[in-house]
């Protein structure tokens, strides 16, 4: 037997999606554990969404493992026609939306960077660098910080999106057009475009 | 000052994802402690049957997928361990998921596999087969791949 023409790329010849596929079944069927390789899997995209649509890692923290709890508890009416992750994305966005709207008016979205908690999430001091721009993500209404996160952060096509949020693709690219003139102008205001 | 689209989409790409917390033991301990159950949640199983999903989960946790076999017929002895190698084209890949192996080759030809300790759960539109391990199946369970009436592919699963 010959290892001469073995190569990494030859292993993974199974979908991603098959591999979510057969983890739902199993988890439907009553294997728990089956739920846990799909937090495994979607865990740091899903946790990153939700981190830049609420602006705290400790909120992240709270809205994500409410959301993958929804998803494990609603899993028999997930639509195994759709990809399994843009169903959880859907999930997590939702529950992102739904904590943003139920925080108290007067607290500012971006209260956690000028007054950081007794126990800030370290996550957040990697994105230091990126302050300003998040700052200015934070301000756009969650319908339009919803499609800058999922195409620029977690890399989403138009298509994928537009199933994720359930609105057409062009309602998707108008979103991130005038999502990204917003950004703009609030960058420049703040001094951070081109001399 | 002005910015420029190509600024900005180059900007917001340069983002990088941070690490996530581990949210499986959280979620997977409300889950265990009865916080939730999906819809359609089968009867409850033995405690030997959930013992043994909690052992294919902690296996789960070390690797996503394990590629269990990948290899080409006509090897003196099946190889009675989880292995993988690979000699030329045909290719076949056989991943494990639980209880569950995924078969998938890139050739069209007939899959046999231990009928005493896998059966079939369906075929995905992509031609790959999925196995599960019979309830009670342990042991060595060998399948095997023919094209054209050759067989090009044995492997041995240990399914216990």
């Amino acid at each position: 037997m010959s290892y001469s023409n073995f190569s990494s790329s030859e292993l993974y010849l199974v979908k991603e999606e098959d591999l979510d596929r057969v983890a739902v079944e199993r988890c439907l069927e009553g294997d728990s554990d089956a739920f846990g390789e799909l937090i495994v899997r979607y865990q740091r995209p899903v946790f990153n969404t939700v981190l830049h649509m609420v602006g705290d890692a400790e909120d992240a923290r709270e809205v994500c493992q409410q959301a993958f709890m929804k998803a494990y508890e609603h899993l028999a009416s997930y639509d195994r026609d759709r990809k399994f992750f843009s169903w959880i994305y859907r999930v997590a966005v939702n529950e992102s939306i739904n904590w943003l709207k139920a925080r108290r008016p007067h607290e500012e979205l971006d209260e956690s960077f000028e007054h950081p908690r007794a126990n800030p999430a370290e996550e957040f001091e990697e994105l230091e660098e990126w302050r300003h721009l998040h700052e200015a993500i934070l301000e756009l209404e969650p319908n339009y910080r919803a499609v800058v996160i999922l195409r620029h952060f977690v890399h989403v096509s138009y298509d994928e999106i537009a199933d994720i949020l359930k609105i057409p693709e062009k309602t998707v690219k108008s979103r991130l057009f005038t999502a990204r003139s917003l950004l703009r102008e609030a960058l420049e205001a703040k001094g951070h475009g081109h001399n | 000052m002005a910015i420029t689209d190509d600024d900005l989409v180059r900007q917001l790409d340069s983002v990088p994802l941070v690490e996530s917390p581990d949210f499986r033991e959280a979620v997977m301990g409300r889950v265990k402690r009865g916080a939730g159950s999906p819809a359609g949640w089968a009867p409850a199983k033995s405690r030997r049957y959930v013992d043994r999903r909690l052992a294919h989960g902690l296996a789960w946790a070390a690797a996503v997928a394990i590629v269990v076999g990948i290899g080409l017929s006509r090897s003196p002895q099946p190889r009675p361990q989880n292995a993988a190698a690979t000699m030329s084209q045909p290719e076949i890949s056989v991943v494990q998921n639980g209880d569950r192996w995924l078969v998938k080759a890139n050739v069209k030809g007939d899959l046999e596999w231990d009928q005493t300790r896998l059966s079939k759960v369906e075929t995905l539109s992509d031609g790959t087969v999925v196995l599960q391990r019979r309830s009670g199946a342990s042991g060595i369970a060998e399948i095997r791949f023919h094209v054209a009436g050759g067989e090009v592919f044995k492997t041995s699963l240990r399914v216990d």
